[in-house]
């Protein structure tokens, strides 16, 4: 497991150095594109529209479309006018109760470990941070982005959530027939709220899963049956090497 | 911390030439990754501990424990798979570079690997007896485990050291280890207690940067440049540009350019250099050390994923090879 990013959270005057890393495992189930007459890996090439020809990284710029085919063009040293302030620190802005944060704005999850120096400060946030039902929010910089983030007492350490930006969310008006009110029977609500109830129990997660994605592995597995597949030996193997050994050292006492 | 917890660095063996000694049982030296194994029955669970301290169970789901055990046991042994006959470096790195768990499935079917198991370092009706002598170890394992399809304990042979390391050479096996009959275990220390005896000069390297390939190798490299530490710091120990098969090269040379950096960790007078962070060690062969604490001829055997790159030091190099 490789850390996604290194650096530390600042509050106040401490300073805890950390190492974060993901807590989305990658997808198990990842197909390549392959030519179907002889196999071989499809791959993609960075051709020009304009003259047909191939790109290397260093001829390509990033252009904004503001209309069509029309853009304004940012090279690397334009990005570097604008600094990333926040690479190498999380610095926490303030406290808030959890509750005040939505669900719709998490994103993507990490773990945060403390680095070399850093266990007990990191421990003091955790804790404190737990027995107060505190959340910290905070910036960070990673992969070329400012990401607002959110940390917070999890398990045995702090989870570290990227949030979305507040002008990132929809406003759920634009979507038809959202907030429409409409006259019910207290009988009907009734009903509904017993259907509810009667099917309300405790979470459990486990009993979810992806249904279709084991299907697919069970048909992969399926496919590699076919083929004689095992290719190493086992304890026999071992054991016939051991015993072919002591065989000869056998023949070399009765010389 | 209870005993199923418990973290234990192995213990290591220093490099020796043959001998034979009445004193010393001798095995033979199985290569693949060191792994201390920890096994609960009562609550059919098992951890597999590498020599970093990581746990690697999950990468080996055929391992079957608990049918060669009926009691609580710490084994410490050594991972390997088998390919005609003896260990396979390359199948092995197959088992260790793959993450997710299907991939993990499907690899522990089509090349699973063997448990080899050479100690015991508990067991329910004693506790921890690392301070147990040798032999009596040697007697609790015989005890307690039975071999089943996947897992082994390693034969061993008194006194006949010399000829026991010819024929394994002769075979094929990378050589034996001698082991002093009343020697405890001493966790996480290299000592003479135990030795290893080998024939090929191999050494533990961090890979630091690469070489531009030419030709075939134009778009994966040309060679690892290899370091190891030395008073903290990447000392230079040479390049290697052979042993590689084509399936890994596609596949490391994607993973170097992941972990590019800019800084040079040494002065090297080449072209098309590319520096890496240090954070892959391999294991390479190689004729001799020169006067100026370079490997001439190296060859690269495999990456060692049980092995930080803060265990690489230039004293081990001298001094093992």
């Amino acid at each position: 497991m490789r850390a996604s990013w290194k650096g530390s959270i600042t509050f106040g005057l401490v300073t805890i150095p950390v190492k974060v890393y993901t807590a989305i495992l990658p997808k198990e189930l990842k197909f390549s594109l392959l030519h179907s007459a002889d196999g071989g890996r499809i791959r993609y090439k960075k051709v020009c529209e304009k003259c047909g020809k191939e790109v290397s990284n260093d001829e390509i710029v990033r252009g904004y479309e503001i209309s069509k085919n029309e853009y304004v063009i940012l090279t690397d040293e334009d990005f570097e006018k604008v600094p990333l302030k926040t690479v190498k620190s999380i610095e926490i802005k303030q406290f808030f109760d959890p509750s005040e944060l939505g669900v719709i704005y998490y994103s993507n999850f990490y773990y945060v470990s403390p680095d070399k120096g850093g266990e007990k400060a990191y421990y003091l946030l955790k804790r404190a941070m737990r027995e107060t039902d505190s959340m910290a929010i905070g910036k960070m910089g990673m992969r070329g982005k400012e990401h607002l983030v959110a940390l917070k007492a999890f398990d045995g350490g702090l989870l570290l959530a990227q949030l979305h930006y507040i002008d990132e969310i929809r406003n759920p008006a634009e979507v038809p027939g959202w907030g429409v009110e409409v006259e019910v029977s207290d009988e009907e609500l009734d009903l509904a709220k017993k259907l509810i109830m009667a099917m309300k129990r405790s979470l459990k997660l486990e009993e979810y899963r992806d249904e279709y994605k084991e299907a697919l592995m069970k048909l992969i597995e399926a496919k590699l049956a076919g083929r004689e597949i095992t290719v190493t030996g086992g304890v026999e193997e071992v054991k016939s090497l051991m015993d072919a050994l002591k065989a000869s050292l056998e023949a070399v006492k009765g010389t | 911390m209870s005993w199923f917890e418990r973290k234990i660095r192995p213990m290591l063996a220093v490099r020796s030439e043959p001998f034979s000694s009445g004193e010393y049982i001798y095995e033979i030296k199985w290569d693949g990754t060191r792994c201390i194994a920890f096994v609960d029955v009562e609550n059919s669970k098992v951890r597999l501990q590498n020599r970093r301290l990581l746990d690697i169970t999950y990468r080996y789901p055929e391992l079957d424990f608990f049918k060669v055990l009926n009691q609580n046991t710490v084994l410490d042994g050594e991972i390997v798979v088998i390919k005609d006959g003896k260990p396979s470096f390359p199948l092995l790195q197959k088992r260790e570079h793959v993450e997710g768990k299907f991939k993990i499935e499907i690899l522990s079917k089509t090349i699973p690997a063997v448990y080899i198991a050479f100690d015991v370092l508990y067991n329910q009706k004693d506790g921890w007896i690392t301070d147990f002598e040798l032999i009596e170890r040697k007697k609790v394992l015989d005890e307690i485990l039975e071999d089943s399809e996947r897992i082994v304990k390693t034969d061993y042979i008194e006194g006949r050291g010399k000829e026991l390391y010819q024929k394994a050479v002769e075979i094929g096996l990378e050589g034996v280890v001698a082991k002093k009959k009343d020697s405890r275990y001493l966790i996480g220390k290299r000592s003479k207690f135990w030795r290893k005896i080998k024939k090929r000069n191999t050494a533990d390297c961090i890979i630091s940067g690469w070489l531009e390939g030419e030709g075939e190798r134009e778009e994966t490299f040309g060679s690892l440049i290899l370091a190891v530490y030395s008073n903290g710091e990447l000392r230079h120990v040479g390049q290697v540009g052979t042993g590689f098969d084509r399936e890994f090269m596609k596949w490391f040379s994607e993973e170097l350019r992941k972990i590019e950096m800019d800084e040079p960790h040494f002065e090297l007078d080449k072209e098309g250099v590319h520096w890496v962070k240090p954070i892959y060690v391999c294991e390479v062969e190689f004729l001799e050390l020169t006067r100026d604490l370079k490997l001439r001829a190296p060859v690269f055997l495999r990456l060692r994923y049980d092995k930080s790159p803060k265990e690489c030091i230039i004293e081990d190099l001298v001094t093992q090879s």
